[in-house]
């Protein structure tokens, strides 16, 4: 009787198991419906969602605010500091730290945590985004930021460029990419769109067209993505 | 437990496998069950309420010939810093179909306008003095995709200005919901909830015989942090008409024309692949 009554709950007991089981493992349909009630989006193969098995990616798309468009332009980005939500009015704080330094400027004595850095055996003095060199007639001079220079960390504030492969970080209108551990200013790329006008820049109009100018790079206004940004140009 | 044991002994051997057979198939239909769309939904999951409202709702903007309305705009935004703050701004739409829109963008940052006049878009950039203009088909509908597919140009609010939105709803949303009867800044209001591949998004309509759209929300939840966008809408106007004036662009003295790009090759390429 008793073993009877064992065949039998083993028999209901491997049943269920084998329902449960195919309810689990061999409905696809019904687990991504039971991953949508759980508000998961359908990730679709090799499509990973905020973070990629091995490396870090961020999605992001440039616009918020539609339904009718709100597939249209996701990108997934490896850099979590470069963000393309282009229409948002907020400043970033970008500009915050941006001193808007008056080239040719004389100080008495250097802000507290500057440091010193090497040019071609010329010392300059970094501090916030500013450089400064001795000036003959005592104090020290503002300067335009000296290609070459390096720096330890991306200035405060610098705002992150993509071109191709290559990150920039641009800082009232000085353009740094990561070279080992520091960040060494590089000549402005052409063709490279930014957000801001460097502090300092001044209108110009060349051939009728407006463009403003900055330690020798010309900035041409455009229209990008429905905001106005600044294309480093060559003008013509 | 004595009795149903008794009960089951009381079985004849040949019959214990069918009896599991049945066990089995009772389960499964169960399961099935458990799988299909929920009663009162529409075979997709919306419950019949949230669509009929829906529908409603797309049906009174677009057979409205002009409407009028004002928005206040929240989006989360994140700072270089990596902090996640919320942006915010007003939108003044006006829309005459079956071409003509006119929209004013303002922030402390930003102020911008947008005239479509059936022919072309054009761009006014106040704060920095530059305008644009790029040719544009003769209806919204392709418009709002032309502007944002070739130029990048997002026209505010469009789930309000396109033809049909109902039909471009129901394409995308796997679920939707009647939350039930709330207010949004007093006015009474049924609150929806919809979700999608990417994106989950609600909308609270107007109680009554107009059942405008009062608050929207759109959560990206593939984003990190889920980012949001909240749209507060208020001064709804279907009876003030818009003359042809109100969609003509005139570009202020002082302000530079500039060129308005059209997307590289990377945001076409990721197009490409939506379309696919």
């Amino acid at each position: 009787m008793t073993r009877t009554c064992f065949k039998m709950w083993r028999s209901t007991g491997i049943a269920l198991l084998t329902v449960l089981f195919s309810m689990t493992f061999l409905h696809p349909l019904g687990a991504q419906r039971h991953e949508e009630q759980r508000g998961e989006p359908n990730r679709g193969a090799g499509a990973p969602r905020g973070r990629a098995e091995g490396q870090r990616q961020y999605v992001e798309r440039p616009y918020h605010g539609s339904v009718r468009h709100s597939d249209f332009g996701v990108v997934r980005r490896e850099h979590e500091d470069v963000h393309r939500n282009y229409d948002v009015d907020v400043n970033h704080g970008w500009g915050r730290f941006w001193g808007g330094f008056v080239t040719g400027a004389i100080v008495g004595a250097l802000p507290y945590g500057y440091q010193s850095v090497n040019v071609g055996g010329v010392p300059y003095y970094y501090a916030d985004g500013t450089y400064y060199q001795q000036a003959p007639s005592g104090g020290y001079e503002v300067i335009n930021p000296p290609a070459g220079a390096t720096i330890p960390q991306s200035p405060p504030g610098s705002i992150p460029v993509v071109v191709g492969n290559q990150v920039y970080y641009y800082m009232d209108g000085t353009f740094y990419v990561q070279q080992g551990n520091g960040y060494v200013i590089v000549p402005a790329p052409l063709g490279v769109t930014v957000p801001e006008l460097p502090s300092a820049a001044t209108q110009v109009v060349v051939n009728g067209n407006v463009y403003y100018q900055f330690n020798g790079v010309y900035y041409q206004p455009i229209i990008q993505n429905g905001v106005t940004m600044y294309m480093t140009t060559a003008p013509q | 437990m004595k009795e149903t044991n008794a009960a089951l002994m009381r079985l004849p051997q040949r019959f214990r496998p069918l009896l599991a057979v049945l066990a089995l198939l009772s389960l499964g239909g169960l399961a099935a069950r458990a799988a299909e769309p929920p009663a009162g939904t529409n075979g997709i999951g919306i419950s019949h309420h949230a669509d009929e409202l829906l529908r409603r709702t797309s049906d009174y903007l677009s057979q409205s010939p002009f409407f009028s309305v004002n928005a206040e705009v929240w989006q989360d935004a994140v700072m270089a810093s990596g902090q996640r703050v919320q942006a915010t701004r007003t939108v003044d739409l006006q829309v005459r179909r079956p071409n003509r829109l006119r929209a004013e963008l303002r922030s402390t940052r930003r102020n911008r306008g947008i005239w479509y006049d059936g022919k072309t878009v054009s761009i006014l950039d106040r704060n920095r003095g530059t305008y644009g203009t790029v040719a544009a088909p003769n209806n919204l509908d392709e418009m709002l995709d032309s502007s944002l597919l070739r130029f990048g140009i997002a026209i505010p609010l469009e789930d309000l200005i396109e033809s049909n939105p109902y039909a471009e709803a129901k394409q995308k949303v796997s679920s939707g919901t009647d939350i039930g009867p709330t207010t949004v800044l007093g006015v009474p209001c049924e609150h929806l909830a919809f979700s999608q591949t990417n994106i989950d998004w609600q909308i609270w309509i107007e109680d009554g015989p107009r059942p405008v759209p009062r608050k929207i929300v759109i959560i990206y939840k593939d984003e990190e942090g889920s980012p949001q966008y909240t749209a507060l809408l208020n001064n709804w106007d279907f009876e003030t008409k818009l003359p042809e004036f109100v969609f003509k662009f005139e570009p202020p003295p002082g302000a530079a024309k500039v060129n308005v790009m059209e997307l590289g090759p990377q945001n076409r390429n990721q197009q490409s692949k939506k379309e696919e």
